[in-house]
């Protein structure tokens, strides 16, 4: 399996001094008192040095990282719970790279220069607040939302500014910090970027790799999370005994280290397809079984704590709110199991 | 498996598949039970002329030298096609310890007849007091000039009513910690004072049984490693023998089944039948990564966390099981495979069988306190 290494070695402990893992967690914390947190300062910095255009080919300026890449990068960051959409940011990007229309190209050098954050809309999960909306994920950072409507030939993706819509800003909270959004959009709203088959296979590349940021985000915060639990029932003792030593936990422990472990390579395996035939499966794969696991993780996370893991102030909190959030993001189970069953 | 192939593992790929299509006979596909040596051996023979028979095995020792994903290759096409599930003792466990262990003249003699199929082997290590707690076994062995005489009692031995040779764990000194007194020993199962009986299994056959041993005499020549040095070899034998377990072999075979089962129930399938399948295939997908990856590890020098994949690969064939007996709905407990619309169905054996799974091969207790200790370093547990 791909550790993370050389180039995306150096982004990640870059972008971890960025977005300042020391305070990643009382930051995440803060978000239930101040929300939506909406600070831009560290994002622009991101912007500003260039990763943004990670996945963008090197002969267009960018940095010709691979999925794998993006997955090991992703991943590292998983433990700072972020407020900032990095995951989905750089899969719109790498969506309006390859659009390569001049309204696409606008809207990527606006992007790339920091004047505007552009997110895709996911598929139209069945959304609570009409049959045909769209879901987008974080609508509370976005200045652009990318989204896709019409069957075959009259599939068309589209760009449209947030103010332009109604609704973008009636946020639906999450309990991690994060938002949802469900609106209307139709064909008549903003500009075309793409259109036809072609544009269907950009649009469903977007969301394949929205789904492996979200899996790879999973398990990088459930490693965290594990460990945590696992150190803390070897410190904490009862009856005369670190209560870590009683089979009851250990065995439960044993069976979440097999779960993140080959979730992890379901990962990597599914981040090695993109750009190959079984890339929706297995994608819908591993976000599945990432979000299965992450939450089984942070239930047993919090049960090993006992009644301090119910508390606000124990981390696994965090983790637990962010498991949640993220599991019924970016491809629910029910949408990623009929992924697998018609592929 | 969800990676995409080289145009030269299509093309191996290709070649397997017609060959098994061409070489198979039609009574030996879709095989629920393990077939009797005599109809088995013959096809065992042709897969061993053929090259194919030890994929893992290292070219020098006549393998196939196979890459991970060959070997995967290999076992999704036997897998489409039906075969039938061949002995493995010789090929997956004592094959390779000897390659490590054995004596130039131990190699010499037992690697070819494991490949060309002239010796079955079985495996002599659970005894009636000694399952989990393998060390305190007490069958014992006495060094008498150039032989050690064995005599006890192991049972739950699969295929040993079959095996023409036995490796056994016996207990040759027993005035020391009990791992430092027992010997590893290679045991001709015609010696007269070998006595076997087959014990019939929850599914209803004859897969395993008992063997007793009345002062079998066996040549000091056939001890692997040194007298009294038996436990060593014996858990570098149980890392390999769970890297295999780890195969996802048995978890193809599983889906397979619930592939024709979906297949011939067709527009029948309800939604909650279609949500079993697509997790099913998840856990099969998650196992396959999970074995590549672990096999490209090993290959590369990477140490094999052979605990996790044995519980992986062991309960993914279960999980998947259970999955075909949900969707097998007022089925699920027919006895014998049945015609559905042109496809023959098995509803409860492989789904019996399974449930050995998690037991043989060191239990998936046994594995899951081994993580907890040598993995996770969690405190050593109150008895």
């Amino acid at each position: 399996m791909s550790e993370i290494a050389g180039d995306q070695m150096l982004i990640s402990d870059n972008v971890r001094r960025l977005f300042d893992a020391s305070r990643a967690l009382p930051r995440a914390r803060a978000a239930a008192a101040c929300w939506p947190d909406t600070d831009r300062t560290v994002l622009r910095e991101f912007i500003e040095m260039g990763w943004l255009s990670l996945l963008l080919p090197e002969d267009d300026g960018g940095m010709g990282a691979s999925a794998i890449d993006f997955v090991a990068l992703i991943e590292s960051l998983g433990d700072l719970l972020l407020p900032e959409p990095v995951g989905p940011m750089l899969a719109t990007v790498s969506l309006l790279a390859a659009c390569q229309s001049p309204a696409a190209d606008r809207l990527l050098k606006a992007a790339l220069g920091d004047e505007r954050i552009v997110l895709a809309a996911t598929e139209a999960d069945r959304s609570l607040q009409g049959d045909t909306n769209h879901i987008v994920f974080d609508a509370h950072w976005a200045d652009v939302v990318v989204f896709a409507t019409g069957e075959t030939e009259q599939f068309s993706l589209r760009a449209v500014a947030k103010i332009d819509v109604d609704g973008l800003d009636a946020l639906v909270r999450n309990i991690d910090g994060g938002s949802l959004c469900s609106v209307r959009l139709d064909g008549s709203m903003g500009e075309e970027l793409a259109s036809g088959a072609r544009a269907r296979d950009i649009f469903m590349r977007c969301r394949n790799m929205q789904r492996l940021a979200a899996a790879a985000s999973l398990l990088g915060l459930v490693r965290k999370s594990l460990q945590d639990a696992i150190d803390y029932v070897k410190l904490r003792r009862q009856f005369g005994v670190a209560v870590g030593s009683f089979q009851a936990l250990q065995h439960r422990a044993a069976t979440l280290h097999v779960a993140c472990q080959s979730a992890r390579a379901l990962l990597y395996e599914a981040a090695r397809t993109v750009g190959t035939a079984n890339e929706a499966v297995a994608c819908a794969a591993a976000k599945v079984k990432a979000a299965d696991t992450a939450m089984a993780v942070v239930k047993e996370s919090v049960q090993f704590h006992g009644a301090i893991g119910f508390s606000d102030e124990a981390d696994v909190a965090l983790f637990f709110r962010r498991a949640v959030a993220l599991t019924a993001a970016y491809g629910t189970a029910e949408a990623c199991h009929r992924t697998c069953f018609a592929g | 498996m969800l990676r995409s192939e080289s145009e030269a593992e299509l093309a191996f790929r290709r070649e397997v598949r017609g060959w098994f299509e061409r070489e198979l006979p039609a009574e030996l596909r879709d095989l629920t039970f393990r077939p009797l040596p005599d109809m088995v051996m013959p096809w065992y023979r042709k897969l061993s002329r053929q090259g194919w028979i030890a994929p893992h095995w290292p070219r020098a020792f006549g393998g196939m030298d196979a890459s991970p994903v060959e070997q995967v290759i290999l076992m999704e096409e036997a897998a489409r096609i039906g075969a039938p599930e061949i002995p493995t003792q010789g090929l997956n466990q004592i094959g390779p310890i000897l390659q490590r262990f054995g004596s130039d003249a131990q190699k010499e003699f037992h690697l070819p007849r494991i490949l060309n199929g002239d010796a079955i082997w079985c495996q002599g290590y659970s005894e009636p007091g000694a399952g989990s707690d393998l060390a305190s076994l007490r069958t014992a062995g006495s060094v008498e000039g150039d032989d050690v005489v064995v005599t006890g009692h192991k049972i739950w031995t699969t295929w040993g009513h079959h095996a023409d040779w036995m490796y056994a764990l016996v207990r040759t000194n027993k005035d020391v910690p009990k791992r430092e007194g027992i010997s590893f020993i290679l045991i001709d199962m015609k010696s007269s004072g070998v006595l076997r009986r087959p014990i019939r299994t929850l599914a209803d056959e004859f897969e395993f049984c008992e063997v007793f041993l009345d002062k079998v005499r066996v040549p000091r020549a056939n001890i692997v490693g040194e007298l009294n040095r038996g436990w060593t070899v014996a858990t570098a034998l149980l890392s390999q023998e769970r890297l295999i377990l780890g195969s996802p072999g048995n978890a193809l075979r599983a889906y397979e089944r619930l592939r024709r089962l979906a297949r011939a129930l067709g527009t029948r399938l309800s939604d909650s039948d279609k949500l079993m399948i697509a997790k099913a295939r998840i856990e099969l997908e998650t196992l396959i990564a999970s074995f590549l990856d672990a096999a490209e590890g090993f290959r590369d020098g990477r140490p094999v966390d052979s605990s996790y994949l044995k519980i992986l690969s062991t309960e993914t064939t279960q999980f998947i099981l259970d999955a075909a007996q949900t969707v097998s709905g007022a089925y699920a407990g027919v006895k014998f495979p049945m015609d559905v619309d042109g496809t023959t169905i098995d509803f409860s054996e492989l789904f019996l069988q399974s449930r050995r799974l998690s037991i043989y091969g060191g239990s998936n207790e046994i594995q899951r306190d081994l993580i907890a200790r040598n993995v996770l370093a969690m405190p050593r547990g109150r008895a």
